[in-house]
């Protein structure tokens, strides 16, 4: 990446600007300064995380027989939240690698906060299934004995891959970040001080952002950015096809690769936002995620709110229009019975209205995009949770259709996972640059040296197209 | 009427009945068939029959051909095909020779005709060439494991390549440095001893890919570790209901089949032992005689659980056994 050069020649090209030092003191204040309402937080998510744990062990005594799950339904809240993660995962990739890949200039102040999210996201979408498990102690079996003639299989290759990958994609691009975090906190004085400086030391691999240094970490960005986008679409795709490689009414589709990968690009952007929206608000960022970020974004949203319309029209049009018996009743509980008002708060409030919000003049503001995304994920899980559940529940043999409710247990797992993915960020954001200070100076750089000599222009003022 | 009518008619109606129902057996009704007593499996077999009536022909009578079937453990005959007698009382008939290394039963009969059915027999010759039962599932060539290998080995490697490089960020740059930590180039290292550790690890797993499903493989792995909490009120007791045959009958035969069944021997090699999805074909291992049949069951073959004791006593070993020569002998 010759653009990274700019950076290493910064102080040859001009004096560090009072500008860069405001960038990198508001990337490292979370990392210094710590507030009372942080520790809250922190011990709120904390308890409502350990109480998951406590729930689990009832489950790991009892089995499954605490959970709602029983021989007709058998997955439920625990998957629905797999395949949710999973799809939230998806942020990092298509923001950071797409973005990157197309050199979209506007991504830089939110490249590392996507990618994290993909990590944290990957790694609670993974403890789901161990979850889901009777026997979690029986997971190396997957290991020893594991086929790959099951789709079960090809999950396990495709998520370690990409939890692999993603990690390697993190850290790549923080690598010249950890160096300035080691640099600038040498200086401290104080025993934290020296345990964050080794820390840093041993993070930053020695980067003193010399040409040999530019050149590999390029080069291994250049191939992980490209790479990633393959390996994040395979992901999601076999994770539909645990659903898709069944015989079962609503499941049994050709669409499902494809129409999981969109509902995950869709509800990881919309997590993405927001927590886009609190960090920016807590750390004050707005100098840098600026409005423009949030209006891209909600672009985003929208297009895919209408992705998954037509989703939704190709694939219950045409299982509708020949309804076969279990499509009948499948259509029936999902359209006029049990499961309607999730289906239609689904399509309305979580396609249709977000996309309503961000299309509307008057409604694209951060906040607005920010309900919007908010819809967008309720929806998306509970698009998640209606597939799983009323799939399952189609009778293929003559009996009573089953009921599936989650018991105290699920829920507090559940409640326990979404806790431990915010926990989860809120002490990366304390450990972790949270910006790439080197990719936003590099930008800036960049718009300095063309004719603009504001940083970013707001959003009304550029035309929507991916700039640069 | 008079009374003499009366019985004069009844005379007259039990005399009509008898000529009615004696009659055709007194006339001299014959019915001849030719047809090859071999045929190659799919091959068109001609049955060629004539219908004589005191030497002479009949016209304008069904001749039903008939084949001996069994489904679902029913048997009878059932209709292959039927025509109707020419002015010369001749029959075309003909029917597809199917099964391989079998013989064909068939019957042939007149209808609304008084003459005996005709069963005779045509028995399959030559190889024995699927027509009609293709393999189960399409072997595309090169889709299968080893691409599944190749394309996860790549990618792995181009993975392993991203991460070798920080070996380098980290060696470089050293002549310009004034203290930088030596630590630097620990984790360069600890990345990628760890992604090619996890890249061996999956290749492995779909190398060793094994012939039957997870955890039933290795030592001891039947006698399943009990749940903590579920073992006291449920025990494991190895695999199958076998509940349903705590008692045994005393009849080897039925204990045997109840056994092969109830214990999931079956869902593994077939209702009929001679191979499942899973398991092979145990007839060669059965008419090995018991010992071998024992050491086979304990040891655990290709993949095989190893079922000891506790799963399978030897009595009910025995029983087993005695029913799969009854399967085998068939």
């Amino acid at each position: 990446m010759d653009s990274m050069t700019h950076w290493h020649e910064r102080s040859e090209v001009e004096a560090p600007t009072s500008w860069r030092e405001r960038l990198e003191d508001r990337t490292l204040e979370p990392v210094r300064t710590t507030s009372t309402g942080y520790k809250v937080l922190i011990s709120v998510l904390f308890v409502i995380a350990a109480w998951g744990v406590y729930a689990w062990m009832f489950q790991l005594r009892d089995g499954l027989y605490v959970t709602g799950m029983r021989d007709r339904i058998s997955w439920g809240l625990y998957i629905s939240t797999f395949v949710f993660f999973i799809g939230i995962s998806h942020a990092g990739t298509l923001i950071s690698a797409i973005l990157r890949v197309s050199h979209a200039g506007w991504r830089a102040p939110i490249t590392r906060i996507a990618e994290f999210i993909t990590v944290v996201a990957l790694v609670g979408g993974a403890s789901f299934i161990i979850i889901d498990m009777g026997r979690p102690e029986r997971l190396l079996n997957v290991f020893l004995f594991g086929r790959w003639q099951s789709p079960i299989m090809w999950d396990v290759l495709a998520i370690t891959t990409y939890i692999m990958s993603s990690v390697i994609y993190l850290y790549l691009p923080m690598i010249p970040d950890l160096a300035l975090f080691r640099d600038r906190l040498a200086e401290a004085p104080g025993q934290l001080n020296a345990l964050r400086h080794r820390l840093y030391s041993t993070l930053a691999v020695g980067w003193r952002g010399s040409p040999g240094q530019h050149r590999a970490l390029g080069k291994s960005i250049g191939v992980m950015m490209v790479l990633i986008i393959p390996i994040a679409v395979s992901v999601h795709t076999v994770v539909s096809w645990i659903f898709a490689m069944t015989l079962r009414p609503g499941w049994n589709s050709s669409v499902f690769g494809i129409f999981f990968v969109a509902g995950a690009i869709f509800s990881g952007v919309a997590t993405l936002v927001i927590i886009l929206v609190i960090l920016r608000k807590v750390y004050h960022l707005e100098e840098y995620i600026t409005e423009k970020h949030f209006v891209y974004l909600g672009y985003f949203i929208a297009s895919f709110a209408l992705i998954m319309i037509y989703f939704n029209v190709t694939e219950y049009l045409t299982t509708g229009f020949k309804l076969e018996e279990g499509e009948e009743f499948l259509f029936r509980q999902l359209f006029i019975e049990e499961f309607a008002w999730m289906y239609w708060f689904y399509l309305i409030g979580g396609l249709i209205i977000p996309g309503l919000i961000i299309l509307y003049k008057r409604t694209r503001t951060v906040y607005g995009i920010f309900v919007a995304a908010i819809l967008v994920d309720l929806a998306m899980y509970v698009e998640r949770y209606f597939i799983v559940v009323t799939g399952l529940r189609v009778p293929l043999l003559s009996y009573e259709p089953a009921s599936y409710n989650p018991t105290w247990v699920e829920w507090s797992i559940l409640a326990s996972g979404v806790a431990g993915f915010a926990l989860l960020i809120a002490l990366f954001i304390k450990v972790f640059p949270i910006m790439a200070v080197w990719e936003i100076a590099e930008e800036h750089e960049a718009r300095q040296f063309a004719t603009d000599p504001q940083a970013l222009p707001a959003a009304r003022s550029v035309p929507p197209e991916v700039s640069q | 009427m008079t009374r003499l009518n009366r019985i004069g008619i009844a005379l007259a109606a039990v005399v009509g009945l008898l000529v009615l129902t004696a009659g055709p057996a007194l006339a001299d009704n014959s019915m001849s068939v030719a047809a090859p007593g071999e045929a190659g499996i799919g091959d068109i077999v001609p049955v060629l029959v004539s219908v004589t009536e005191d030497g002479s022909p009949v016209t304008g009578v069904v001749v039903v051909l008939r084949r001996n079937a069994t489904f679902a453990g029913v048997s009878g005959y059932v209709e292959i095909a039927r025509a109707t007698t020419s002015d010369e009382g001749a029959a075309d008939l003909s029917y597809v020779q199917r099964g391989a290394a079998q013989t064909s039963e068939l019957r042939v009969e007149v209808l609304d005709f008084d003459v005996a059915q005709l069963d005779f027999a045509v028995t399959s010759v030559g190889e024995a060439e699927q027509i009609f039962e293709p393999e189960v599932g399409l072997n595309l060539p090169g889709l299968g494991g080893w691409m599944l290998i190749a394309l996860i080995g790549g990618l792995w490697t181009i993975i392993l390549s991203t991460v070798l490089r920080l070996i380098v960020v980290s060696t470089d740059g050293d002549e310009s440095s004034t203290g930088v930590p030596p630590r630097r180039r620990l984790l360069p290292f600890v990345l990628s001893g760890m992604v090619g550790l996890i890249a061996i690890v999956l290749v492995t797993v779909l190398v060793r890919n094994p012939a039957t499903h997870a955890n039933l493989d290795g030592p001891g792995e039947s006698d399943r570790v009990p749940h903590s909490h579920l073992a006291e009120i449920t025990p494991f007791n190895g695999p199958g209901l076998d509940e349903a045959y705590v008692e045994l009958t005393g009849d080897a035969l039925v204990d045997g089949a109840r056994a092969f069944f109830g214990l999931g021997c079956a869902s593994c090699h077939g209702l009929d032992a001679e191979s499942g999805v899973v398991g092979g074909d145990i007839d060669s291992v059965v008419r090995d005689g018991f010992d071998e049949f024992l050491s086979a069951v304990r040891k655990g073959p290709e993949g095989m659980p190893k079922y000891t004791a506790d799963a399978f006593s030897e009595e009910e070993l025995i029983a087993i056994h005695t029913y799969l020569a009854t399967v085998d002998g068939e």
